[in-house]
């Protein structure tokens, strides 16, 4: 059968209860004759996230895919979106008959609908409280027991909490809570009042609250959703049915199935105190957790009177937590021993007499105490959870209140004080179920949801005759990639060897060198591949480089907003009132903008006309001062006209007094004068018609124009001429009106760039701006002539 | 006086198709002559075609004991026609008037082995399907229809020699279709026509493709409905496999046609195109049928390199 196992860690990468198991089971599968392919993510800087590297393992292969990406929230801790296309490529290419979910940590919830969309069925053995828990261990990060079941705003309430203790400093960079000694009294009280949803006591938001509720619900929502697209879901311990029902979960749906242990080489060790009178060894063996225990059994260890050794074996992600271990063994005058290998353990055995098992949270089925039972050692544990199940008091082991020091201090005197108990209790321990029994088990299991046929295609309306082809093509669909290879190179071989008379004798490996010779499409994919490769390396480092600057930029702006937040109320009322100050002066610019833009508009005009007027002004200037010009020598010719009419009219009076005999001849000469002075008016009037003509047209040309008229007399010649001086003072004084406007234009100007200067010497009017219309504006002013624009 | 012809139409319960396509066909036998026949083979395995035919007098319906698939019951029906030119065709098959005299036509030359008329899908004017050819390309067989790739292609206007008469409508000769038959090796579907034609350019015949005569192919997946589009693929490129190792004949072909095989299963390998090897190791596994099936085959009057070049219109 070819069975998939998927599980958030595997040895030797992580060696905890879940992975040690999974390791045991696929060993025994693959003893058994099935084909085990193990899906697993992992850390791996050297490797490209989502690289995916297979490794044989001795009947088994190891599927390690590659995520360096730690979640940073509760929704990246339960959604792993990134591992579904791996994993599907992983399924399209292995074709599993089933697959076994042995976790979802570190996965995400959409592996399982992608095994089921293709047809698979999925299993899931619950190890722990994951699929009600979202910390797993049913403890609050007060390492309190948690007692409510589907309640997101409990949830929630963790989730606050743990991001609370992140914020404490020397907590540790992993930690299942805290214990009260670890933190500030200020910052205990904070995390009870989160626990205790008295947020408002100090000054934590509600709405952040409500915000994590909605999340969590919603996250809720898609957990329970994922578990019940489980075909199968199995639980090793009565205790944790009796959970995953109080948590949402069919309690037809779940099978009780204790898991089996591959614990052979432990059968066999010496019994454990043969000698009564020599100390008792006590050892814990597992994970150093808070929620282990630890503490406690080193603080019960210390009120024995003595007539007892206790060993402290494991490692510990939690390092804060590990050193406080280490350190309270000397206190205490424990044997701190550190991390472990498997294959260690047997030793480690032999030296134990009695394994403690002090967890103070529900434990589901520790395979510690199933170690110990194979090596014939009695476990003394809490009376709490699946533990229960496990050891029987005073038949294989003891049991103790949970967290009660007092009370596992009681349990660890009996053992030294009562010469027999320990031998007697090792004569009590009942064989283990092997990891032999336990693949038997899962394979009467696997193969019950094959014969269920769940998700196999439906047949539909088939045609008779397509049946038996299309179940040929079916069975071909559902072989791994590696074995359908293999079938079809067996095939193109006998292909060769019956073309072989023909063709005459030629090597498989020679005709694929022929043919990866007229080019191979996996080739060129491999060098598109590399190129990409390198490309999106160079762009990693520009994008690496971008985002220093960037942060570099965020820390400055982080450092600005925490002075300015660490200023006074003043201060934060001068950055209000700057701000609003800001607001009016974009409006007054948004306006003095519009206002320049209007004026500049009408200046252009206003330019534009006097251009014209000037250029009329200059035209009549020239003709008025050549008509001047004429109209000084008629005037001359007219005075010398005078003149001589005067000298004639004198000269005509003497005559007249002279005699009767000259009349003639003087009235001859009048009449030359009047002529004269007649025909120098016509040609004044001739002259001043176009200039009186053209200042109507320029300063009144809706109004009446009167010309003089023909004929017209020096008088009224001379009222003409005034006229046309009046016109030109007109313009003189349209010219002064139009030089203080340009005067004002200038001035706003000179606002605007004085303005300009102030917001570019200014950090943070400029960072308060930016965002703002009045920022863009500004950057448009102060772009070069023919951008702002843009 | 032109020959009179017996179409045949195997069919599944797709009485639908007849109701929208029958009439046209019935109307253009009987402006021909009326001596031309319809024969209907009632594939289901259940006889029910009879009754909902039985509106047309003139059909008649050869009932297949049970499902047979598309080759026994193409047979079934040719071997009931009366006459001796079979139109064969399937029942998503919209004639337009006057397409079957051009055929009748081409077939009067002996050494014409079957003819197509202009097939045009769905009734597009420029996507032919019937506008059909075979090419080797890096040792793999491969089927080339110009004229379905979306460009203009006026030489499929003139009549001219193509590799294969597409079997869902194509005039053949009863007595060389009883002679050679569909080979069981493509069971249940595709390429037995292709094979049917290699035949007859095999035995120096030719194969012709009418632009004169014109029919619509109204394609409704009558296979692609019943079964997964996947295993439609796959029967595609699996019959391609199994007609060249039963006719690949030159040894520097064989070579260079095993050489692009084993450079595939590579390729699909190393690529995780599954897909791809599902479809070699699905054709392998009929290997030695495929082998028993070039065994029998008889004397070649041409090889396969010069069949390519015949079957292919001048440049």
């Amino acid at each position: 059968m070819r069975i998939c196992q998927v599980v958030h860690g595997f040895p030797p990468v992580e060696r905890t209860g879940v992975e040690n198991y999974t390791l045991g089971l696929c060993r025994a599968l693959a003893r058994a004759g099935h084909r085990v392919e193990v899906f697993v993510p992992r850390r791996d800087p050297q490797l490209a996230d989502l690289a995916l590297r297979r490794e044989e393992h001795g009947g088994f292969a190891v599927n390690w895919i590659t995520n360096n990406h730690a979640p940073e929230s509760p929704r990246e801790a339960l959604l792993v979106p990134e591992l579904e296309g791996p994993f599907a490529a992983f399924l399209e290419r292995e074709r599993p008959e089933v697959v076994h979910f042995q976790h979802l940590i570190k996965l995400g919830l959409g592996l399982v609908g992608l095994a089921r969309a293709r047809g698979i069925p999925a299993v899931y053995t619950a190890h722990d409280y994951y699929p009600i828990c979202h910390r797993y261990t049913l403890l609050r990060p007060d390492l309190t027991r948690c007692d409510v079941r589907g309640d997101s705003r409990a949830c929630a309430r963790c989730d606050m909490a743990v991001a609370h203790l992140n914020a404490q400093a020397g907590l540790g960079d992993y930690h299942a809570g805290a214990l009260r000694e670890q933190l500030a009294p200020e910052a205990w009280s904070t995390l009870e009042a989160l626990l205790a949803d008295r947020l408002e006591e100090h000054g934590l938001e509600r709405a952040a609250f409500d915000a994590a509720s909605e999340q969590r619900a919603e996250l809720d929502r898609q957990r329970q959703e994922a578990y019940r697209a489980f075909d199968l879901v199995l639980a090793p311990s009565r205790f944790l049915i009796e959970e995953l029902v109080r948590g949402g979960f069919e309690r037809a749906r779940v099978e009780h199935a204790p898991t089996g242990f591959a614990n052979e080489d432990l059968a066999g060790l010496p019994p454990p105190r043969p000698d009564p009178k020599r100390a008792v060894r006590f050892a814990f063996l597992g994970g150093l957790a808070k929620h282990k225990g630890v503490h406690l059994l080193l603080d019960a260890f210390a009120r024995l009177p003595g007539g007892a050794e206790l060993a402290i074996w494991g490692g510990s992600s939690d390092r804060a937590y590990g050193e406080l271990v280490r350190r309270r063994c000397g206190e205490v005058g424990a044997q701190w021993r550190g991390p472990y290998e498997r294959a260690d353990l047997a030793r480690i055995l032999g030296h134990v007499d009695v394994v403690v098992v002090p967890s103070i949270w529900v434990e589901n089925y520790p395979l510690v105490i199933h170690e110990a039972f194979s090596a014939g050692r009695p476990v003394l544990t809490s009376r709490l959870g699946a533990m229960v199940e496990c050891v029987q008091d005073g038949v294989d082991g003891l049991l103790f209140a949970p967290n009660d020091v007092e009370d596992l201090a009681r349990v660890l005197r009996r053992c030294v004080d009562e010469p027999g108990l320990v031998a007697a209790l090792a004569r009590g321990i009942r064989p283990v179920k092997s990891m032999e029994a336990e693949a038997r088990e899962l394979i009467e299991r696997y193969e019950r949801l094959q014969r269920s046929g769940t998700g196999a295609r439906a047949p539909g309306e088939l045609p008779e005759s397509l049946k038996a082809t299309l179940a040929r093509f079916e069975e071909h669909s559902t072989l791994p990639s590696r074995e359908l290879f293999g079938r079809v190179l067996a095939g193109l071989d006998d292909l060769r060897e019956a073309w072989s008379a023909e063709l005459g004798p030629v090597e498989a490996v020679e005709l694929l060198a022929s043919g990866l010779g007229e080019g191979s499409e996996a080739q060129d994919r491999l060098r598109e591949a590399r190129n990409e490769i390198a490309w999106l390396r160079t762009k990693q480092e520009e994008l690496d480089e971008g985002r220093e600057e960037l942060m570099t930029l965020f820390e400055d702006l982080d450092r600005l907003l925490q002075d300015t937040r660490a200023g006074s109320r003043r201060q934060a009322e001068h950055l209000e009132s700057a701000g609003t100050y800001v607001r009016q002066k974009e409006d007054e610019v948004v306006q003095a903008h519009a206002r320049i833009r209007e004026l500049e508009s009408v200046i252009a005009q206003k330019n534009e006309h006097i251009g014209t007027v000037e250029g009329s002004l200059q035209d009549a200037g020239r003709y008025i001062r050549h008509k001047e010009q004429e109209y000084r020598d008629v005037e001359g010719e007219l005075r010398r006209a005078a003149d001589f009419a005067r000298t004639k009219e004198e000269e005509l009076r003497l005559a007249r007094e002279q005699g009767q005999t000259s009349d003639g001849r003087t009235r001859s000469v009048a009449d030359v004068a009047r002529l004269t002075v007649e025909t120098q008016a016509r040609i004044l009037n001739r002259t001043l018609q176009p200039i009186l003509l053209r200042m109507h047209e320029l300063l009144d040309p809706a109004g009446q124009l009167r010309l003089p008229a023909d004929g017209a007399t020096f008088a009224e010649l001379l009222r003409a001429v005034r006229q046309v001086d009046e016109g030109l003072g007109a313009l003189a004084k349209e010219l002064v009106w139009l030089r203080p406007m340009r005067a004002e234009l200038d001035w706003r100007r000179e606002r605007m760039t004085k303005f300009l200067a102030t917001y570019e010497r200014s950090t943070l009017l400029r960072l308060l701006a930016a965002p703002t219309s009045i920022g863009r504006k500004l950057r448009e002013w102060n772009a070069p002539p023919g951008e702002e624009r843009r | 006086m032109t020959r009179p012809v017996s179409v045949v139409m195997p069919s599944l319960d797709d009485l639908d198709l007849f109701e929208r396509h029958l009439p046209a066909l019935l109307e253009e036998l009987e402006r021909r002559s009326g001596r031309d026949e319809v024969v209907v083979v009632d594939d289901t395995g259940r006889n029910v075609l009879a009754a909902g035919l039985a509106r047309w007098p003139g059909v008649r319906v050869v009932a297949m004991p049970k499902n047979a698939g598309f080759a026994r019951a193409m047979t079934a029906g040719i071997e009931a026609a009366r006459h001796e030119l079979v139109f064969a065709m399937n029942p998503d098959v919209h004639v337009r008037r006057g397409f079957l005299d051009p055929l009748v036509a081409c077939l009067s030359e002996d050494d014409v082995w079957a003819v197509v008329p202009r097939i045009l899908l769905g009734g597009r004017e420029n996507e032919i399907e019937s506008w059909a050819f075979l090419r080797e390309r890096n040792g793999l067989i491969e089927l080339d229809q110009p004229a379905l790739r979306g460009g203009p292609e006026v030489r499929a206007l003139r009549l001219a020699p193509v590799a294969f008469a597409v079997g869902g409508a194509c005039l053949y000769r009863k007595a060389d279709f009883l002679a050679t038959g569909f080979d069981p090796l493509y069971e249940p579907f595709y390429w037995e026509d292709i094979d049917f034609s290699w035949a007859g350019w095999r035995a120096g015949k030719r194969v012709l493709y009418q632009p004169a005569s014109v029919v619509e192919h109204q394609h409704r997946g009558t296979i692609g409905r019943r079964v997964p589009k996947d295993f439609v693929r796959a029967m595609v490129e699996r019959n391609r496999l199994l007609f060249s190792w039963k006719h690949i004949d030159s040894p520097e072909l064989q070579r260079r046609h095993l050489a692009a095989l084993y450079r595939w299963a590579l390729d699909t390998y190393l690529e995780d195109r599954r897909e791809d090897l599902v479809w070699l190791a699905f054709a392998l596994d009929e290997l030695q049928r495929a082998l028993a099936s070039r065994a029998k085959l008889p004397p070649a009057a041409r090889d396969v390199t010069e069949i390519l070049r015949l079957s292919r219109p001048a440049e």
